[in-house]
């Protein structure tokens, strides 16, 4: 009889806690660390997607760094990826432009579109996919070239200016877009490297935006910044989500939380879940992630 | 596919963090058993064979409150401190905020005691053990409340919702077993209540009958924040789906 209700103030309790959920109870804390798929909603209704990544396995040699992992990046959304270091969040990043395609050993399976197009097809020439989906790395990586020229540079290698007006116009309007222009509008001719390392990487990103592209990846783009040149890059990020996908990688849960409107966290090559920043970092579905962004990792 | 993980994995890597943690988890442990030591003194003073007056125990009472606040202080500079160093995300977040939550209820548990001990005090024209079946009432009360709010601060130590979730259901909740009872206490005030009682009688014992009100609300809300910490779901103000 003690037994039974239990048991009934159990279901009980289970049926009013279902009934207020604003979670999707389809996810359960059941899983624990056995990982039997992606947790919260990594696939987007349809239209809203600008890259579909589906069943992507990831080798390097033998060695599998991504299992099987689908998810979908929204157009005008910023996607941060986590995870503890060797997880393959920096792997899958550079898939997403096939910047993994320049180490020999390394073989991709599944597939993976921007706007509904293989970037992996027979067809596809990487050189322009590039500029579609453009990167930003840890370092700032300026040319050892004038401001200027750093800008402009990806422009007239694709064909998209003509004329020095039209080179003029896009450096200028990508400076402004990178929030760099006021900064360097009057030695637009000095070297990109004697710039601070904030503004390097801000010159960076006005580089990838130079060419027009669709999807911005950042692989830990402030973890060689001060806390100031880190803040002005989050804020850049929040301004170019108005225009483009960005996906960052970052090891700080802070920056995460901050730039982000949904994350996904990695675990082992596994994508273990994907939310809404704000559900992921206050009551994350998977005891992995909890594990994680606590700080409960030996 | 089972990842496998470190065994210790409830510990931060920032043992020190942890320290911080169950610091905090004690100091509201105290709290809690200061404001349930609040309620006894009032039980106390009904059993007193000397004869009722509340006017013994009020300066006790109002000192004790003065310790609580103090304590609530505490707590919240423990709060501030490790939002400030530790940037908490997750279960550890939303403990932290929960706790900042409840002890704000045990400070107010606190004030609806003093008030119900200065309404029972201070009366030269009536004693509520005057009458047996009012101070009958206010003691099934008082025990009642001491036992729930004793199973709420458990619940808070265990991170029970479980639990929490039924003494909101069952007990707490308007129309559960604690407003039922104080409905009792009103009625036997009402019927009671003729030409031999006076104005300040009535007056007074709905003073009380109000702070205990309080009191459960109290517990209500301590119990939500239990739910919100283990679960992450906030379900204050949603009456319908309780």
């Amino acid at each position: 009889m003690v037994m039974q209700n239990v048991v009934n103030e159990t279901n009980a309790f289970s049926k009013v806690m279902d009934s207020i959920s604003d979670v999707d109870t389809t996810d359960d804390m059941q899983q624990h660390y056995n990982f039997e798929g992606t947790v919260g909603k990594p696939l987007l209704a349809t239209g809203k997607s600008r890259m579909t990544c589906r069943n992507v396995d990831i080798f390097y040699g033998d060695k599998k760094a991504i299992n099987n992992v689908s998810i979908d990046i929204g157009k005008n959304e910023v996607l941060s990826m986590i995870g503890p270091s060797g997880c393959g969040k920096s792997t899958f990043l550079r898939s997403l432009n096939r910047m993994n395609d320049t180490i020999d050993i390394c073989r991709m399976e599944g597939s993976i579109e921007l706007d509904k197009e293989n970037i992996y097809g027979k067809d596809i020439d990487v050189v322009p996919l590039r500029a579609q989906v453009g990167m930003v790395f840890q370092k700032p990586n300026p040319f050892p070239k004038s401001i200027y020229e750093n800008v402009a540079y990806g422009p007239k290698i694709h064909g998209l200016v003509t004329s020095k007006i039209d080179t003029d116009e896009i450096v200028e309007l990508s400076l402004k877009r990178a929030g760099l222009w006021n900064e360097v509008k009057d030695r637009i001719d000095a070297p990109g490297t004697g710039l601070s390392g904030g503004q390097q990487q801000r010159l960076c990103i006005a580089r990838a935006i130079a060419v027009s592209p669709e999807v911005i990846l950042m692989d830990e783009p402030c973890s060689a910044l001060d806390p100031i040149a880190t803040a002005k890059v989050e804020e850049l990020i929040d301004e170019l989500r108005k225009d483009y996908t960005i996906v960052i990688v970052t090891h700080s849960m802070q920056q995460a939380a901050r730039v982000s409107q949904r994350t996904a966290y990695f675990h082992m090559g596994n994508l273990i879940e994907v939310g809404k920043t704000d559900k992921v970092f206050t009551a994350p579905i998977h005891q992995l992630t909890e594990d994680y962004i606590t700080g409960r990792f030996g | 596919m089972v990842i496998m993980m470190n065994d210790n994995n409830n510990e931060h890597t920032f043992k020190r963090y942890d320290k911080e943690l169950t610091k905090l988890k004690t100091q509201i442990s105290k709290m809690g058993q200061h404001v349930t030591q609040q309620i006894s003194l009032m039980l106390d003073e009904l059993h007193s064979e000397s004869g009722i007056s509340f006017d013994n125990v009020l300066d006790e009472v109002i000192d004790n409150d003065v310790a609580i606040n103090g304590m609530e202080v505490k707590v919240g500079k423990t709060v501030l401190k490790l939002l400030a160093k530790r940037a908490p995300m997750g279960k550890d977040l939303r403990f932290i905020i929960s706790s900042s939550r409840i002890v704000t209820e045990l400070e107010r548990i606190g004030d609806e005691i003093v008030s119900m001990a200065k309404s029972l005090a201070n009366n030269k024209e009536w004693n509520i053990s005057d009458d047996a079946a009012i101070s009958n009432d206010l003691e099934s009360l008082l025990v009642m409340a001491k036992q729930l709010l004793d199973r709420a601060l458990i619940a808070v130590q265990n991170d029970d919702d479980e639990t929490a979730l039924i003494i909101i259901q069952e007990h707490v909740k308007k129309g559960g077993a604690f407003h039922k009872m104080a409905n009792e206490m009103t009625n036997s005030v009402k019927s009671n209540y003729d030409t031999n009682n006076s104005v300040e009688q009535g007056f007074n014992t709905a003073l009380v009958i109000n702070a205990l009100i309080r009191v459960s609300d109290h517990i209500e809300n301590i119990c939500e924040h239990v739910i919100f910490l283990v679960s992450g779901k906030d379900i204050r103000h949603k009456e319908d789906n309780i």
